[in-house]
């Protein structure tokens, strides 16, 4: 538990605070740009899929930041605790603010009049921001390269308002028609980036330690 | 030196990822919006629609806009408004939709249960029918029943719609200067004869394509290359060369200049061969008009229209990256992005200050020459900042160096 804290306490402090910083911002800003007084169901949604989700880019994607630099990378993975208990507590804690700050814009939504079904309208949030962080995990873990992480989901997200055809049940704005089902696919296609995304890592990790090792590489 | 360092940011970035990726998607997002159709034809005398213009005519203006408020009312659809110039939706409570509805009587001279009847009878007889092409027609059994009353004149309309805006909130559709905006009438064959012409003769054909062509390449080329800039900056701290560049002979404006110019240079590449393929349709359709075709439209667009977005968009997330070290370039490029083509206040054919200029039409020669200014302007504007951003990057970049700045913080060894 002691552990768990210590990491905790690092990744916030020097990883996710500035990543939250911006989803607030990102979320206090909305009233700004976008109605959100006297909504109807499919206006919710329009705000919630097209807007609020994004925040799932800014808060999952850099669960690896940290791991880009080599030397902290190869400290860390030298270390007793193995890197995927780190990455899951990082996507443990990204994921709770995500609920919090998803669960939070929905409660005002309420506050401002606004007519929807929270339930509904939560779970078709974490599904868009799971799947579009969950897939620049997944290019993260892949390609190492943080940049190249950020602009496939976002190409994505853009692509997505070209219209539903071509990308059938993992169109990102379903419920602006009223169509529910499409949600769970997100869902768990986010869920399954997300494994990926750790599964590629533990395996490069692995891979690049004990290749260290053998070449007699000094683990500090 | 300064061309050399160019070539080898060149070779560097034809290695990357970021590239190809980038290369994909523009040829993608080109064949998916522009490779159908979009061929310029004679109008025929007797068509049944020649496509749309706006009108001057006070009556006009006034009854079109009666009638979108009205339809805007009845159907409680959101309004629309642009309080900081980026579209917003609004829905308005009951007393604030008894407030308009009062307005409304007040220019049409009728009860709210009169127009509302009237509306109701009028949509009975209303239907709309698609053909294949998703060409509409309307039939209507009755006109349309809310209309100015004939003793209004137009100041006090003016007065009465300010009133309404004022109702919906800062910077509705129903604003004073928006007005005409609601005027769309249909254009007769004379009008789309002579626009016809004005596309054969003022435009050599390829003027039109290449303006549609920049339309949507701008789209693009508003957002990607956000991220080169920000990989390139990134790639030094990453492969922790910073210092070794900084000890080098290469002055801080060459390192810096090199580096901007080889993206803009990347990014421009793909662009121009792409342009083939309209400019190819531009010259069949002159060639089966019998005129002529200007082959170097596509460039001359490409440069004035295209690059000075480039130049922005690259030196933003440059200056950005290259203080802060981080990806905060990317997020805010990417919600610029996200402004100015969902947000902007200046419709699809419009320049305005929008950093995306569109004009999502082919042809409209007439249109196009009368926001020509307003382009330039934008253009020239966006390339000044541009430079300015880029100065920026090499004031930032030349603290680095003397290691008055670290890793996008002032050093703490600053005083001593």
């Amino acid at each position: 538990m002691e552990k768990f804290l210590k990491i905790s306490a690092v990744n916030f402090k020097y990883n996710l605070l500035p990543h939250l910083t911006v989803s607030l911002i990102l979320c206090l800003a909305a009233p700004l740009f976008i109605g959100t007084k006297n909504l109807d169901a499919y206006q919710v949604a329009k705000v919630m899929e097209g807007y609020v989700a994004l925040i799932g880019i800014v808060l999952l994607i850099p669960v690896f930041i940290p791991d880009m630099n080599k030397d902290i990378r190869d400290l860390t993975a030298s270390k007793q605790t193995p890197m995927f208990f780190l990455h899951v507590i990082r996507i443990l804690w990204a994921l709770l603010f995500l609920l919090i700050l998803g669960g939070l814009f929905l409660f005002v939504l309420k506050r401002e009049n606004c007519v929807f079904d929270f339930g509904e309208m939560f779970y078709t949030v974490m599904a868009n921001a799971l799947f579009l962080g969950g897939m620049g995990m997944f290019v993260f873990a892949l390609f190492d390269q943080a940049v190249f992480a950020y602009m496939i989901p976002l190409v994505y997200y853009v692509i997505n308002f070209g219209g539903r055809k071509q990308l059938g049940n993992f169109y990102l704005f379903s419920m602006q028609a009223g169509h529910f089902s499409e949600k769970h696919y997100l869902f768990f296609g986010g869920l399954v980036f997300m494994a990926g995304a750790v599964f590629i890592r533990k395996i490069a990790t692995s891979l690049s330690f004990s290749l260290c090792y053998h070449k007699g590489g000094s683990h500090k | 030196m300064l061309i050399s360092l160019i070539k080898k940011e060149c070779s560097m970035w034809m290695k990357s990822i970021i590239f190809y990726a980038y290369v994909i998607i523009l040829v993608v997002f080109y064949v998916s919006q522009m490779e159908s159709g979009m061929l310029i034809s004679r109008p025929e005398p007797g068509a049944a629609d020649y496509g749309y213009t706006y009108s001057d005519d006070e009556r006009i203006i006034m009854d079109s806009t009666l009638k979108d408020l009205v339809i805007d009312f009845v159907s409680e659809r959101p309004f629309a408004t642009y309080p900081v110039g980026f579209y917003k939706e609004i829905t308005l409570s009951e007393e604030e939709r008894d407030e308009v509805a009062a307005c409304i009587e007040r220019l049409c001279k009728m009860s709210r249960e009169e127009w509302e009847k009237a509306v109701d009878e009028y949509e009975e007889g209303y239907s709309v029918e698609y053909d294949d092409f998703g060409r509409q027609t309307v039939e209507e059994k009755i006109p349309w029943p809310v209309v100015t009353d004939p003793e209004i004149t137009y100041g006090e309309f003016e007065e009465i719609m300010e009133e309404v805006a004022g109702i919906i909130g800062r910077g509705s559709d129903y604003g004073k200067e928006r007005l005409k905006g609601h005027a769309e009438v249909k254009m007769t064959y004379e009008q789309a004869l002579s626009e016809y012409e004005d596309v054969l003769y003022k435009d050599k054909v390829s003027g039109a394509y290449a303006r549609i062509f920049c339309d949507y390449i701008g789209i693009i080329l508003g957002l990607l290359p956000v991220f080169f800039g920000t990989a390139r900056v990134l790639k030094d701290k990453r492969s922790r060369v910073k210092e070794v560049v900084y000890a080098k002979r290469a002055g801080s404006a060459t390192v810096v200049c090199s580096r901007y110019l080889a993206i803009v240079i990347m990014i421009l590449l793909p662009v121009l061969p792409l342009s083939l393929l309209p400019l190819s349709k531009a010259v069949y359709v002159a060639r089966a008009a019998g005129v002529g075709v200007d082959y170097l439209a596509f460039l001359k667009y490409a440069i004035g229209w295209l690059l000075p977005t480039v130049l922005f968009v690259t030196a933003f997330s440059y200056a950005v990256t290259e203080l802060t070290e981080g990806f905060l370039a990317v997020l805010v490029g990417a919600a610029v992005w996200f402004a100015a083509i969902f947000l902007t206040p200046f419709g699809l054919k419009h320049a305005g200050w929008n950093l995306i200029p569109r004009f999502n039409s082919l042809g409209e020669y007439g249109l196009f020459s009368d926001i020509l200014d307003q382009l330039i302007i934008n253009r020239i504007l966006y390339t000044v900042f541009a430079l300015l951003l880029l100065g920026i990057t090499l004031m930032i970049y030349e603290l680095k160096r003397k290691g008055v700045l670290k890793n996008g913080k002032v050093s703490e060894n600053l005083g001593s």
